[in-house]
């Protein structure tokens, strides 16, 4: 259980203050010590035997342990630790030194709740572990509680937060009735055998709508901009990737569950509603981020998108050997990380100095800082998919997985296509008027900007690196994801239905032979 | 005292009176409920509210399920219900402020609302509900079991909602915090 080391951490940083106010270092250095111990222990966990054996689900089936999980969890945790050291080059300026132990703290809260989103394996432990990754976001989104941006941002969120929980947690209860039993694999099995009833169906609806709010798809993705909008640059980027991530990874612990024990055609229904619902999402989000000239709000819109194909891509587990599939969402997750850590951390960097978020204001930008704006145009066009970066790459192995669904697939990989077409045009805009537009007034500063500090080179050039690496050598990262790509499907040992259940299987191990 | 008046209780008496019960528990929810909806004072709102949540605790007591109904009534109408007056006494220049929504707002939630019920029923008419046996004959059900299950087979969300709850108290302190 690498979160315990979290919680610890979060003490930690709650009681640094008490043996030195003020200090800001400490609180820090806990936090970070926190995810690196997380981090370790995840990595122990798995070179220890990383063989069939260490695929089991924990604390009465509440819980599953298996690759997949412990990889997104490393993941996680690295990002968060990259988060925190952003923070430090950027947003601990603006930061009071009094405040910086609740910020730790949210930080380390949400990821927390984050990590037992992937492991989560029955609905309860699924309803907790979104409401504590939701929480302390909604409380991160207004940490700039002086400013009424943050403040509109944060309460859209809350009320938004509050009507999917609810809608969530009475689609559990509807499949909790109508199934018997909360554990996941159980409710598939008892779905397969005696079919999706409707009243089942409906509870699997808002079930779905619940985590459509976190992965702000399209019916439930208005508080996504306003949020980025109003919070500062650490916060965006942790949820731009993280929150969505995350939500991305239940989503496929579900379907797998689903995919285990269905027939193909009893759910291709749910397969088709998810498809549509990522196609939506995803050319929602780019029709609307057209327009945008701030350049967080295009950001927030291209991670709407960037969710819809991932939405797209894991509608297709429940279709086809999802091995494949999941691989290439975990890759596709990998990549996003850095491009958007990577995108955010020059708009920060360019915000502090311009003073805007403009992209109006990125005129002449070449001329004043050469670097960060050819840095901005090398994230934007691995966020597009740019043979050469990650981002090409992440979308080629997403197509690839997806295709082979068959026609459903191909439509999916078409849309993805025309999507990705679609997304030039916005992704080169701030480049655009970087290199192209003039200041049109006289009297426009045109002094080169201050270079920034070498520490915060040092992660845009790691993330420039990891682009590189994934896109022209993709090969090993994607081996990895491959091999870590297994789901556990265990049904819950104590059948509480009262129905005679189909065969008990003790044990399921979905890792195919590659 | 919940429990012990259930207890005290002969079963066979109660289940004669149970569907009398249970249709005055439901009006009585039903009624305040709708009361909520159409009254445009947030106060006498919090009242009806009081009543539709002792009609919800009142349901789940007629279902066994004491425990529910106690802490039904100790959190909703004893803890939440008080928040919402506190919270509008605190906030409000005038306590008496009516609250109108435009007509167009009405007629959408209206619709919203409607349409929703017409699913549910229509899911409900169509799907067979199988009473689950363990509930009514498992030889013990109420606030022991719920104790050992919270602690046995549900114990990381009991625990993680403890944690949940330090974090959101943090968050809450922060934001209520005046600047140093």
């Amino acid at each position: 259980m690498p979160e315990i080391w979290l919680v610890v951490a979060m003490c930690a940083v709650l009681i640094a203050p008490f043996v030195k106010r003020r200090n800001v270092t400490i609180p820090t250095l806990l936090a970070v010590a926190g995810l690196l111990a997380a981090m370790l222990f995840t990595l122990l966990w798995q070179s220890s035997d990383p063989s069939a054996e260490n695929f089991r689900t924990v604390f009465s089936n509440s819980l599953a342990i298996d690759p997949f999980s412990q990889f997104f969890k490393m993941m996680l945790f690295l990002f968060a630790m990259l988060i925190v050291v952003q923070w430090v080059l950027i947003g601990r300026s603006q930061t009071d030194a009094l405040d910086v132990p609740d910020f730790l703290c949210l930080v380390l809260g949400a990821t927390f709740g984050m990590s037992l989103m992937v492991s989560a394996n029955n609905l309860l432990t699924i309803f907790i572990a979104i409401e504590s990754a939701s929480l302390p976001s909604f409380a991160l989104a207004g940490f700039r509680k002086h400013q009424n941006r943050a403040t509109e941002g944060s309460l859209k969120y809350i009320l938004l937060g509050a009507v999917a929980s609810s809608l969530m947690i009475y689609g559990m209860s509807l499949v909790y009735g109508s199934s018997g039993s909360l554990d996941l694999a159980t409710i598939a099995q008892h779905a397969s055998s005696e079919g999706i009833s409707p009243l089942m169906g409906i509870g699997l609806l808002g079930m779905f709508a619940g985590f459509a709010f976190k992965l702000s798809a399209v019916p439930l993705h208005f508080w996504c901009p306003d949020v980025f909008e109003g919070a500062s640059f650490e916060v965006t980027t942790f949820l731009s990737v993280a929150s969505k991530a995350a939500a991305m990874c239940l989503l496929v612990r579900v379907l797998s569950n689903f995919a285990m024990f269905s027939a193909v055609e009893s759910i291709t229904g749910m397969a088709v509603g998810l498809g549509v619902l990522g196609a939506i999402t995803a050319t929602w989000g780019n029709l609307v981020a057209l327009h945008q000239t701030n350049i967080k709000r295009l950001l927030a819109y291209s991670s709407i998108s960037h969710a819809g194909y991932m939405i797209m891509g894991a509608s297709v587990i429940l279709l086809v050997n999802p091995t494949a599939i999941v691989s290439a969402l975990l890759f596709y997750i990998l990549v996003y990380m850095f491009m958007n850590l990577g995108a955010f951390t020059v708009a920060a960097v360019l915000a502090a100095q311009l003073g805007s978020e403009d992209i109006r204001d990125y005129a002449g930008l070449i001329k004043r800082s050469p670097l960060l704006s050819i840095l901005m145009t090398l994230f934007m066009l691995s966020l597009f998919g740019m043979p050469g970066l990650g981002g090409f790459m992440g979308k080629l192995f997403l197509g690839t997985a997806m295709i082979q669904a068959g026609g459903i697939g191909a439509l999916l990989v078409a849309i993805l296509l025309l999507n990705t077409l679609f997304s030039l045009w916005y992704y080169l805009r701030p480049s655009y008027f970087m290199i192209f537009v003039k200041p049109n007034d006289d009297d426009a500063p045109s002094t080169p900007l201050a270079r920034p500090s070498t520490a915060t080179l040092a992660l845009l050039g790691w993330c420039v690196l990891m682009l590189f690496w994934t896109g022209i050598l993709p090969n090993s990262a994607i081996q990895t994801t491959r091999e870590y790509a297994a789901i556990i499907v265990k049904p819950a040992v104590r059948q509480t239905l009262s129905q005679s259940t189909p065969k008990a299987e003790p044990k399921i191990d979905r890792k195919e032979s590659h | 005292m919940v429990y012990t008046l259930a207890q005290s209780i002969p079963a066979q008496s109660l289940n004669q009176v149970a569907p009398f019960l249970f249709f005055g528990f439901a009006a009585l929810t039903v009624v305040s409920a709708w009361a909520i909806v159409l009254s445009q004072n947030i106060v006498r709102m919090a009242i009806y509210l009081l009543f539709t949540l002792c009609g919800v605790a009142g349901l789940f007591f007629l279902m066994n399920a004491e425990f529910l109904a106690a802490i039904q009534l100790i959190v909703y109408a004893g803890g939440t219900l008080i928040l919402i007056v506190f919270g509008v006494m605190l906030t409000s220049k005038d306590p008496f402020q009516k609250l109108v929504s435009p007509i167009w707002e009405q007629f959408l939630g209206c619709g919203i609302g409607l349409a929703l019920l017409f699913l549910l029923v229509l899911a409900m008419a169509n799907s067979v509900i199988v009473p689950h046996e363990s509930l009514g004959t498992a030889p013990e059900h109420g606030v022991r079991a719920i104790g050992k299950a919270l602690l046995s087979e549900y114990i990381v969300p009991f625990e993680v909602s403890a944690v949940l709850l330090l974090v959101v108290m943090i968050g809450a302190a922060y934001m209520a915090r005046r600047r140093a």
